[in-house]
């Protein structure tokens, strides 16, 4: 993994555990939009994933930051959930 | 609108598809070039039961995506949360030739933001309702599907 990927990889990590912790507040008010985040922060909310990852390819050129889904219930995977181990890293 | 057809065997169904990187499309849809290189048909499972499409580690190293974000999932041990990307889905009008033919395909417009699956053997991508609520998914008795978007 190249230094900006692993860096990158940080960075989405701490940003999702960030917002999780902040997803129960952001519903309400942003339920269906996507956060763009850095360094553990919201900056902006936008209507779909592509003008979130754009915001960010804009405002970042170091590329470091992420973008998650405004949604409070996780992904089912049907009939194949057991195609996931979740121990897999 | 595009229709894709395909047989089931009455158990799963199986259609080949390309997955496309957002940033790629995108460099595609603003050049003039008629063909969209570097597409190779991957195998997804439709799951009406899945609500998002997954994709493998296979595809994410054949394609060099790049992760965006984290997604979570409710599975068998409970919640666990994956690496995930960006990327549209296209389908192929007719199962695809060889590697370097020119192989027409219809792209999902819809980007999809897909977790990775853990290695799988029988299929390379979940198909799930994030792609198929696109569209009108038909499952005949005669083995046939078809869907259209």
């Amino acid at each position: 993994m190249s230094s900006l990927n692993a860096l990158k990889a940080v960075e989405i990590d701490r940003n999702f555990a960030a917002f999780l912790k902040m997803l129960p507040n952001l519903v309400g008010d942003y339920a269906g939009q996507w956060a763009l985040l850095r360094h553990g922060f919201v900056i902006a909310f936008y209507p779909s994933a592509l003008d979130a990852q754009i915001a960010g390819n804009i405002n970042f050129d170091d590329q470091i930051f992420s973008i998650q889904p405004v949604e409070q219930a996780p992904d089912e995977l049907g009939y194949f959930s057991y195609a996931i181990n979740p121990r897999t890293p | 609108m595009p229709l894709i057809q395909g047989r089931h065997n009455g158990r799963a169904a199986v259609v080949p598809i390309a997955i496309i990187d957002v940033a790629k499309y995108r460099g595609h849809k603003f050049s003039n070039a008629p063909v969209l290189p570097g597409t190779k048909p991957f195998r997804a499972l439709i799951d009406t039961g899945a609500t998002s499409t997954m994709i493998s580690p296979r595809v994410v190293s054949s394609l060099g995506l790049q992760q965006v974000n984290m997604r979570r999932y409710n599975g068998l041990g409970g919640l666990f949360d994956r690496p995930a990307y960006l990327f549209h889905v296209a389908f192929y009008h007719a199962v695809p030739t060889a590697p370097a033919a020119i192989n027409p395909i219809s792209i999902c417009l819809k980007e999809i933001n897909g977790g990775a699956l853990s290695d799988e053997d029988t299929f390379d991508v979940l198909l799930g309702m994030d792609v198929l609520r696109t569209g009108n998914l038909r499952v005949d008795k005669d083995g046939t599907f078809s869907f259209e978007f």
